[in-house]
Order: structure tokens, then sequence, then C-alpha cells
């Protein structure tokens, strides 16, 4: 019998199912629209800046190893201070779990099912992932580990599957006259990453600190990957101008791969079912780091710690289910994306800064 | 364990309350295809089909929709099967596999959504989009214009993209009204049709609704495939050439294939040219391989394009001229240039039509102007409807006789 | 001597009062006069009539003694040949020169040429011996007595594995009789670290129980976990070797089983050499092992005896299986009443085909057939053999064929259920047989409220219950859920050297490789 930990390469598959969320569905479509046929170069752009900003996170996860990062900012910024930075965190990244959460159901209306109520397809979805929650992070990193392979299969499949109709020249004219487009798409796509903070989350739960840098670092890349993959999958497939009039581009490129008279007639029905389970990933990464944060802002007792997940699924699922409009939940999605990336990506260096300082200052005077 | 069966029990609850997506699978009508008809043009004529049938005025009453406002513009048919008569029964089931196999149920209106569920007050079954295989537009609501036909089609989720389309001489309706031979639905037998395309250099292969989607978005000019029936067949070969989403005419089979070579769609296919120095003999190549390589020339602002196209084939068959054993090098070779002349021949002639005649870019010279040169695109882009019939377009085709199968 | 009179008055209340109880026995001491102490023993045992006791005179002296034991457990000609021969006829010499107060050691020591002795002083040890087939000898005047073990064991020598059939190796079943089980497990392993501890479970059965281990590859932990829930069972009694099981695990009410239950002995001595530790119980053919994983419990002997790419083939099937037996009347659900568009359009045409005229939904179809098929089943194991043949016949052609060619159920239902009950029957383990027969049902609901979003649902959760179970301490979905590459290649595949060169690791035994030659001949 083991002490329950992590193993190094779970922080690849832990990266990876948190990245991949709702946004693989629809992302194509904003970054499309404002680049044109080089969004692709966008998403590159965009994912270097999220290794680079992600390996400052990883660099301050590592200054603390045993520690994650509510309890890093109480540290670093001081209890009054380190807590308003929890309660920002917690609150972005609720009304993301529950934009997710609404935006899947929608689509899955659109796709597999019809009438039923979103707040049936919220509920039961908040209500597997509140119960890997539960249950421990061990519980959601096996499940994870299980489902990877399957699912990077399958995208993979279908970028490959969905090639021989494109028409490579749609990704021409490269680069003509469009660069301030590209960056305008960069930091669009930079937002796709979210997710990738996770690993301050994760790693003090892994046995062997040594050698999580490079799995961190592949987690990263993979989605880095699949995301320029899927764009010019999309675009040579419908070409820029369509691409920007589609809701879900991903989706419908599912729909249009077709093998004529084998089981699997249909790649879309192998998609949806993928996509539930990139849902989930993604929010019980998500859920699990705002119970965290949960815990540590309000000092919950380690042995009730596991119940705050329950407390906090009904506001979410009110949250979820409370918007009226099916559009705007796009761009409040768009909004609260950026304001947590761009709050990450400021907030998180300054504190690794700071932390690096303070352990030298500590170091030397011993 | 009390917490997770109160738990459990208050979920059921919610979930016994609705089965709401339940529909079982043989009460779905499952719409194989598709015909639109412009309305006008039938009521005027009066379907053919439906003088043939007893109590026209009942049918036609049927036919008709309460608009919310407007004048019915469409005429759409579905054909759904009926499964008690297909060939599939196994031994259990009612019915006896007489009667018909479709039902065909033909609605008028000016919204396709409309029309759809106008459709279903008709059936008990739910109309079904999902297996849908073809969509026929006639020649004259095509000639209207595509783009309002085909919002529809997008914007369901149901629908798929791989949905062929094709654009029939006459009424839409009577090509899935055809009672094929071979398989019981009408629907499946045309949109089985372009897989030959291998076989037939007539039949377009890939014109789904997603690259009419694409072309109709982009602003590109497209071919369609055509169909024509009879009672029992139908035939595709042909094709019709759109400018922006409207028809503006058709083009033979000939010039079809010339326009795939152009296009760099054509996958197989039999070209026949009469053999230099004889009379009445011709020799057919059969043409595995065709690649289209399209150069744009700029000089003085003035743009040309340079068109090179290179097939590989099989010598298949000579009639009225045997040469019993001594096919030769010299010989493959006057045949060459005689193929070569063929196929610049064909190809400019479809060119002058479609420049000339029918203005419209159907091998799509914009997008290759908009990829490969585009600064030149950027200062005339809006001047292309000026500029294309006025380029000049050079054809050279080299052909390269492979094979000449089991007899020399 | 208050004591007695308590006792030789019927006490009123007797029912209330456990007679049998250990602690109430305890108080009664032996007594100096044998016939006081024959006396009590026979009223606590309510006088039964097997109890058998002899008196007699030690030695030609007028020394009297008596032996007390029940007929059938004991070996009553070994009883008559070495302790009352010897002592009534051959040890006049050794008697006749000894202090009174050395008789007993003397007795036990040169006399009685059998079997274990005991001293005994009190009832509670009397009683026990003599319900385990111990014979009791008490000799006047000593208020110490003698428990000479001479059992008898009756019962099957081997007996042949029916529920767990192999195509090759051993055949051999454990038997009903505990020590007969532990012979066949030490023929096998010869190995002085295999241990074996005893342990006696239940109030008023006392049934022994043995749990076996090889020192120096089992996990120390995982022992001592063992030893701890087996000294923690305080219950009445048991017959079965799985009940005890069920006392041990960590979530008694789990679906899954979390120890595996087998007959087979190289089951059993696989298990040993892995590091696993096995509990068997007396009158009980099946032994428990522990700990068990999802794995384990898919894995089937056949698997080590044949070559690696059949195997991996087999067992991909099985896994597989393992998914339809759960899984696929729900997806036919799904399928066909939610998302028709996601089958081929020609299958899509054909299952309606055979579906017009059916009147009942699919839920329906399939709930019908499921419960045709687990009444089948039951009934299959409840009626002997001979009649077992006509029920496949009744059962398969009769209500199968029938109901389809009356309308009432379609044909690919039949298909369907049928491959589902095959799926369930391949799993080795019939334990987690019952449990996809068991899941099928929430799916099925599942299925039929959401279609394949709800089996999808549904399916997350079987997952994160799964890897959240825990059997002993270890992972239910070792070597998949935390994933070890080493052990993996003995769980779906099987590479042509894995099994052999190193015990799995997620046992964290102690003696970690198990073999300097692989499989392929070739020394490491």
């Amino acid at each position: 019998m083991r002490k329950d930990s992590l193993k190094p390469i779970q922080m690849m598959t832990l990266t990876v199912g948190a990245i991949f969320g709702v946004d693989i569905l629809y992302g194509p479509r904003a970054v499309a629209s404002l680049a044109k046929q080089d969004a692709w170069i966008s998403v590159l752009i965009g994912g270097i800046l999220a290794i680079i900003i992600g390996s400052v996170y990883y660099f301050l996860a590592s200054l603390y190893p045993d520690k994650d990062l509510p309890e890093i900012f109480v540290l670093v910024g001081g209890r009054f201070f380190g807590k308003i930075l929890i309660l920002l965190n917690s609150f972005n990244t609720m009304v993301y779990i529950a934009l997710s959460l609404r935006i899947f159901a929608q689509a899955l209306l659109m796709f597999l099912l019809d009438r039923t109520p979103i707040y049936v397809i919220v509920i039961l979805m908040a209500l597997v992932s509140a119960y890997s929650v539960y249950k421990g992070i061990y519980t959601i990193s096996g499940v994870i580990d299980i489902i990877f392979p399957v699912c990077k299969l399958t995208i993979i499949s279908v970028i490959i599957l969905s090639l021989p109709q494109g028409d490579i020249s749609a990704l021409k004219p490269i680069l003509f006259e469009n660069f301030g487009n590209v960056l305008k798409g960069s930091m669009a796509s930079y937002y796709i990453f979210t997710g990738f903070s996770t690993i301050t989350y994760t790693y003090r739960y892994t046995e062997n600190k040594k050698g999580t840098y490079k799995w961190y670092l592949a987690g990263l890349i993979i989605p880095l990957i699949l995301f320029v993959g899927l764009k010019i999958a999309t675009l040579m497939v419908f070409g820029q101008e369509d691409v920007k009039s589609l809701v879900f581009p991903t989706l419908t490129l599912t729909k249009s791969v077709e093998f004529t008279a084998t089981f699997i007639e249909r790649m879309e029905s192998t998609a949806a079912i993928l996509w539930i389970i990139i849902v989930y990933e993604a929010i019980s990464m998500f859920l699990f780091i705002s119970v965290r944060n949960i815990n540590v802002l309000f000092n919950v007792p380690s042995d009730k710690s596991k119940y705050t997940v329950w407390l906090l699924l009904p506001i979410i699922i009110f949250t979820a289910v409370i918007i009226k409009s099916g559009l705007k939940v796009f761009e409040f999605f768009e909004y609260n994306r950026a304001v947590m990336m761009i709050s990450g990506s400021a907030v998180v260096p300054v504190l690794t800064l700071l932390s690096y300082i303070k352990k030298k200052r500590s170091r030397n005077r011993i | 364990m009390r917490r997770i069966l109160l738990s459990f029990l208050v979920i059921s609850l919610v979930l016994i309350t609705g089965c709401w997506d339940w529909i079982d699978i043989e009460k779905r009508g499952y719409v194989l295809g598709l015909a639109i008809d412009d309305y006008e043009s039938i009521s005027q004529e009066g379907s053919s089909s439906d003088q043939k049938e007893k109590g026209p005025e009942d049918k036609k009453k049927f036919e008709q929709m309460e608009l919310h406002q407007g004048q019915p513009i469409y005429a759409l048919t579905a054909q759904i099967p009926v499964i008690k008569n297909s060939s599939i029964i196994s031994s259990n089931s009612v019915g006896n596999g007489q009667g018909p196999a479709t039902w065909e149920i033909t609605q008028a209106g000016n919204s396709f959504i409309g029309m759809n569920r106008q459709m279903q007050s008709r059936t008990n079954l739910s109309l079904y989009y999902e297996h849908l295989q073809v969509i026929i537009i006639s020649e004259n609501a095509a000639r209207k214009g595509l783009e309002n036909i085909i919002d529809f089609f997008v914007r369901d989720p149901e629908m798929r993209r791989r949905v062929r389309i094709f654009i029939s001489k006459g009424e839409a309706k009577k090509i899935l009204q055809v009672k094929p031979f071979i398989d019981d639905h009408a629907a499946l037998y045309i949109s089985s049709i372009p897989e030959n395309a291998r076989k037939s250099s007539r039949i377009i292969a890939k014109t789904d609704l997603g690259e009419v989607i694409k072309f109709v978005h982009g602003g590109y000019d497209f071919v369609l495939p055509m169909a024509e029936s009879t009672e029992n067949e139908i035939n595709a070969s042909g094709g019709a050439i759109f400018k922006g989403d409207k028809m503006v005419g058709w083009v033979s089979e000939v010039e079809l294939e010339a326009i795939k070579m152009m296009r760099n769609i054509y996958i197989g296919g039999v070209l026949t040219v009469a053999i230099p120095d004889t009379e009445n003999a011709t020799a057919t190549l059969e043409i595995t391989k065709s690649k289209c390589k399209i150069k744009p020339v700029i000089e003085k602002d003035k743009l040309s394009f340079d068109l090179t196209i290179n097939i590989t084939g099989n010598y298949a068959e000579e009639v009225n001229y045997h040469t019993h054993g001594q096919l030769n090098e010299e010989f493959l070779k006057k045949l060459q240039k005689a193929y070569e002349r063929e196929v610049e021949m064909m190809c400019r002639r479809t060119m002058e039509k479609l420049q000339k005649e029918y203005e419209a870019d159907a091998i799509q010279l914009k997008k290759i102007v908009q990829k490969e040169e585009p600064e030149f695109w950027k200062i005339n882009g809006k001047n292309w409807n000026e500029i294309y019939p006025a380029s000049e377009i050079r054809i050279n085709a080299n052909v390269n006789i492979n094979l000449v199968g089991l007899k020399k | 001597m208050g004591i007695f009179q308590r006792i030789f008055k019927r006490n009123k209340n007797r029912e209330t009062v456990f007679q049998g109880h250990t602690e109430y026995l305890r108080k009664f001491q032996l007594s100096k006069n044998i016939d006081d102490n024959r006396n009590r023993l026979l009223d606590i045992m309510n006088n039964s009539f097997d109890i058998k006791s002899r008196e007699f005179n030690i030695g030609g002296t007028s020394l009297r003694s008596a032996v007390v034991y029940i007929e059938n457990l004991v070996d009553e000609p070994e009883v008559m040949e070495h302790i009352l021969k010897p002592l009534i006829l051959e040890s006049v010499e050794l008697i006749s020169h000894a202090k009174k107060s050395e008789i007993l050691d003397i007795i036990k020591d040169s006399i009685i040429s059998i079997g274990d002795i005991e001293d005994v002083f009190t009832f509670d040890e009397i009683v026990l011996g003599i319900l385990s087939g111990d014979t009791f000898l008490c000799i006047e005047g000593h208020d110490r007595g003698l428990l000479i073990k001479i059992r008898e064991y009756e019962g099957k020598p081997f007996s042949i594995p029916e529920t767990e059939p192999s195509v090759k190796g051993p055949k051999e079943g454990l038997v009903e009789t505990l020590k007969r089980n532990i012979g066949f497990i030490r023929k096998r392993v010869r190995d002085p670290n295999l241990t074996m501890e005893t342990f006696m479970i239940g109030r008023r059965t006392k049934t022994d129980l043995v749990m076996t281990y090889i020192k120096g590859i089992a996990d120390p932990d995982l022992v001592e976990d063992v030893r701890k829930k087996l000294k923690e069972i305080d219950i009445d009694g048991t017959v079965a070797a799985i009940e005890i099981g069920n006392f041990m695990v960590d979530r008694p009410r789990s679906i899954f089983p979390l120890i595996q239950v087998t007959e087979r002995v190289d089951k059993l001595v696989a298990g040993l050499l892995q590091g696993r530790v096995a509990v068997i119980m007396n009158s009980a053919p099946e032994c428990i092992i522990v700990p068990a994983t999802l794995p384990i419990l898919m894995q089937s002997v056949d698997d080590y005896y044949e070559s690696w790419v059949a195997v991996t083939l087999i067992r991909a099937t099985r896994y597989l299986g393992l998914f339809i037996s759960t899984l696929f009347p729900s997806l036919y659900i799904a399928l066909t009443s939610f998302n028709p568009g996601m089958l081929p359009t020609k299958l899509v045409l054909s299952i309606t085909g055979s579906r017009v005229g059916v009147p009942f939904p699919a839920i329906i179809e399939a709930l019908l057939m499921v419960f045709t098929l687990e009444l089948l089943h039951e009934a299959g194991i409840r009626l002997p053999n001979v009649v077992g043949q006509a029920v496949a016949i009744v059962g398969g052609l009769v209500i199968g064929q029938s109901a389809v060619q009356a309308g009432i159920v379609s044909p690919i239902m039949v298909i369907i259920i049928s491959i589902t009950a095959l799926s369930a029957y391949q799993i080795p383990d019939y334990s987690l047989s019952l449990t996809t027969r068991i899941l099928r049902i929430p799916f099925m609901a599942l299925a039929s409220v959401l279609g394949s979003f709800g089996v999808a649902i549904g399916l997350l959760f079987l997952i994160a219950y799964l890897t959240s179970l825990k059997s002993f301490g270890y992972r239910y979905l070792s070597p998949i859920s935390p994933f070890s590459l080493s052990d993996f290649k003995d769980t779906i595949f099987k590479s042509p050297r894995a099994a052999n060169t190193k015990r799995p690791e997620f046992l964290n035994t102690q003696d970690v490789v198990r073999a300097k030659n692989t499989e392929s001949g070739n020394k490491k």
C-alpha cells in the first residue's frame, strides 16, 4: 500500500485536461475573424506566449513545493492582500465554470439532444465533475489518465481525416499585410490556454518533483500543436470566409468527415462524446481549483474540506442557468477568460519575483 | 449512504418527468432526398405527375399552406422511405412488400423551415434530416439564386455538409419519383452516382453542400452536376454553371470534362481522338491522372494565365485501326500529340464559352489570383468581373501514354 | 460448591443465557471429582447423544479417570489404540512408581503416544476442544485435564473445480476440509517462508480460518491489515469464506467485488507468489485472495499457458466484453431512439424495418429481454443437469424466436441481448459478471432519458467511482489508473516476458524479481 501521489507524467495529462475545454469547439471562429487565413500563426504565437508565462507559473510552484497557489498568495501577499487575490481568482474561476457549463449545454442541445431543458444537462455535468472533485485529486487524475489517450487520438484523427477535403491554398497568402491582425489574434488565442495555471495547484501532490518540468512543458505543447492543427484543418476545409460565419467550427468540421457505409460513418458522434469528456476534464480541474481557493480563503478545517464542493455547486449551476441570452454567453466567456489571463499574467510574475527575492534573502540570511 | 439514496431519488424524479428527446426509431421519417422546385413554374405548367394521380385538386390543397406573409416561392418535396414496403424486411413484420417503397410529400411555401413543419402536419412520422443524402434543385429555382435556399440547410444542425446537390433540367420532383431498378429509394441511387466519377469524367465527384456554401460565401463561381431522369433511371452527366449564387447556364458533358481538368478535380475518364493520317479511325485513352497547374502572369497591369495540364493514361481501345502487334513508340508519340491538341481545343472552347457567354469563372481563377498575387488583387480585386472575361488564357497540355493493356 | 449447585439448579432463564459463551464458561473450573466434570459437560452439551464418555482405571491402580469425546469428530479406533489402551494396559509400570502429582505429566509425556496434548483448566477450553474433535481426559483428584487431538477428517479427498474450468493446466480444487487444503498448498510451495496463521471466527461456529502468505514477498502492511481485520470480526457464525471476505473489505456495499474468490489451487498459489494474501476457511471449498483489482479479476489461468499474441487478443476481447455486457443495451436504446443520425443510413433503415410493428418502445423491449435473461440465468443455476438442457432450448428457441415472430420484440433486440449475455458469461470472475448485470439497468435508464449524453455521463461516474475504489489500500484499477507501464504489460496485452520476470509493481512487494530467465529463454 503506497501513499497516494501524482506521477510526473500526470502533470502533463492534468494540464492538457484543464486547457482543453469548451473553447475547442468554437475557438477557431474568434481568431479567424481577426486574423483570417493566418489564424494558425496567431495560435502559434499565443501558444508560445502561454509557454513562457506558464514557465513562470511553474517556477513559482517550484519555489513552494508543498503549497498551492492560494497558500502562496497568502504567504507572499500577506493575509489581507493575499485573500483579496484569492477572492478574485475564485470569482473568476467560478464564472468560468458556470459559463463553460452553459456553452457546453447549448452546443450539446444543438448536436445531440434537442428539447432537453438546459438545466438538466448543466446539473448532470456539474454533478459528475463535483463527484470526482469530492473524491479527490487522485480520482480526477485517474479518470483523466484513462480518458486521455482516447481523447487525443480522436482529435488527431479528426484533424487528419478532414485534411483530404481541405485545400491548402486556403492558407495563402501567408502574412500578406496581415501582421497586425495576426498579433491581435494572438492575444485572443492566448486566452485559449486558460488552464495552464493548474500546475500551481497540482504541483504539491507529485511525489517526484524532479523531472516534472518537461512533462509540464509537454502538457503545454500538446494543446498548442492540436490547436494549431485544428485551426489549419478548419481553415483548409472551410476557407477563411466561411469560418467566420460558423458558430461551432470544430463540430461542423466533424460533420464534414464521412466514410460511406463504415460503422463510424459519421465522425460527429464520436466527436460529441469526446467533447463531453473534454469539458468534464476542464470543469473538474477548475472546480478543484475553486474548492482549494475557497478552503484557503475561509480556513476550512481539513476534515470538512471535501464538502466544500457541494456548497459551490448550487451557486455555479444557478449562475449557468440564469443567463437568458444564448449569444451573450459567448461574449461573457471571452471577457472572463481575458480577465483571468491578463490578471494572471500580471500578478503571478510579480509574485514570483517577490518570492524569489524573499527566498534569496532568507537563504542569504541563513 | 442515506445521502446517496436521497440524492439519487431526487435526481431520478427530475429525470423521469421527461424523456424529452425520446423518439422511437420507427416513428421517424428519414428524409432521404429533397427536391426544390420553383413554385410558379410548377403551378403554371401543372405538375405532370400530378395529372396522373387521382384527385389532383385534393392533393394541391394539401400542398398549399397558410403563410404568415408573402407568396409561395418554392415547392419542397421530401422523400421518405415507407419501411413496410421496402425490400429489407425480414420474416416478422406486417406488410408484404408490395406498394411504393417511398413517399414523396410536396409542400409549397416561402420558408423552408416553415414548409418542413407544415409537412409534419401531414405525416405522423417525425421528419429527420440527418440521413439526407441529396438535394435536387430545379433549374428555375437555381436561376433565382441559391443563397436563399441553402440558408436553412446551413443553419440547421441536423444537416450534414456532405449532402449532395444536383441541378435538374425540368422538375426536381420528378427525379425523386424515379423508381430505380436496383435501390429502393431514388435518393440513395442518385447520391451514389458520383462515386463513379473515377470511371466517367462527366460526373462531378465532390459537390456537396459544404462546397457550395464555401463558394457562395467566398464569392467564387462554380459548377454543379446536372440530373435528368426517365421513369427508372437517372443520368447525372453534364453540369450547371453558377455565377455568384445564380445559375447562368448549362455546360455539356464534354465541356464539363474540360472544366474538371482545369479545376484539377478530374479523377478518371476516357478521351477519344481521331488517329492522325487515317479516316474514321479513333483511339481512346483511359486517363488515370490529370493535374493542372495554373500560373497567373501579370504584365504591365494586364492579367493572363498559363494553364499546364499533365495527363497520364493508358491506351484503351482502337476502332477502325488495328495495330496487330505493331504498336510502337512512334505511333504512340503521334497519338500523344493528337491527344494534346484535342485537350487544348476542348479547354479553349470551354473557356471561350465561360468567359464570353456566361462570364462565369467556373474554374476559380479568382482564388488563384487572390492567393498567388495578393498585391494585384488588392488593387484590382473589385474589377474582377471586367478583368476576367478579358484575360488571356493559354493552355498547354502534355499527355503521357503509359500502358497499353494486354494486347499490342 | 455453591457454583455446582447453581449449575444443577435448572436456571429458568437459561434460554437467554448463551451457555456456550466462552466468557460464561470460563468461570467454571475443573473440579477434582470426575463425575462432576462429566456431568457438567453433558449438561452444557444438553445431553446430546453423540457425546461419549468412558470411565476407566489407569494402569491397574484404582485411579479413576474418564475420557469424553464426540463420536463423529474423533478417530475412535485411534482413541482406543493410543489413549485407552496405553492408559489401561501398558502404563502399569510408570504409574505405580509415580508420585500423585506427577501422574498427569507422566501420562502426557510418556504414555499417550499420539496427537497434540494440551493442559486445560476451564470449561471454555474443554468444551471448545471437545467440539473441535479433541478427546478430553480427566483424572480423579486432579483439577487439570488433558485435551488430546485425534481428529478425523472426513470429506472429499480432492475436488475438481466446476465453476472455474480451464482448458489446460492442473484441475485441482480446494475441498471443504481445511487440513487437506493446507496440504495442497504446502505441496506446491515448498518454501519455509510460506506462513500460515490461524484464527477462529464466529461465536457459535468457531470456524478455523487460516491466513497464508509468503513472507518476504507479501507487503508487510498488507499482511498486518488482513490480520487486524480478521481479529476484529465478531459474528455469530459463518459457513462460507466469502462472507468473511465481506467483513474485511473497506467498502462492503460496493457493487464491484473487492476480493477474489476461487476454488482453484493453482490460482491460489499464483496469487501467493505474486505477493498477495489468501484466507482459507474450514468447511468452505473457496478461498479468498486479497487484494483484488479489476485486471486481476479479469485474468484467467489459461492466459499463462498460451502464446502472447493469442493471449493479447483474447484479453482484448475479454475487456471489450466487459464493456459490451454493461453498455450494449443502453447504447442501442440511445442510438436508435435519440440519435439515429449516428448510425449509417442503411443500418438505420434496416433497424427501422425490423422494428415496424413492434408495440413497445425500445426501453421496454430492452427491459423485458433483460428480465427474461435474468430468469433464464437463475433457472439454469437451480435446475439439475438433466433438466438444464430443456431450459436452454426453451429459453433460446422458444422464447426468443417466438417472441420475435409474435411481434413482441424485434429481432435486433434479441441479437443485442444475446451478445450482451455472452459477454457477461465470458468474464472470468462470477461476481464481476454479476456487477455488469447490475450496472446494465441504470445505464439503460440513463440512456432512455438522455440518450448518448446519459450514457457518457454514466460512464464518467462509473470511471470516477472505480478510480477511487480501493481494495485493501490498493487502487482497484491498478495498473490502468495509477499507470504503471511494467504492470500494464500483463493487463490487456501480454508481452512475452511480462509475467515472469517481475512481480506486480503496485503490490509493493519486498522481493521484486521473480526470475532470471525470461520466457524467451534468454538470460537477463
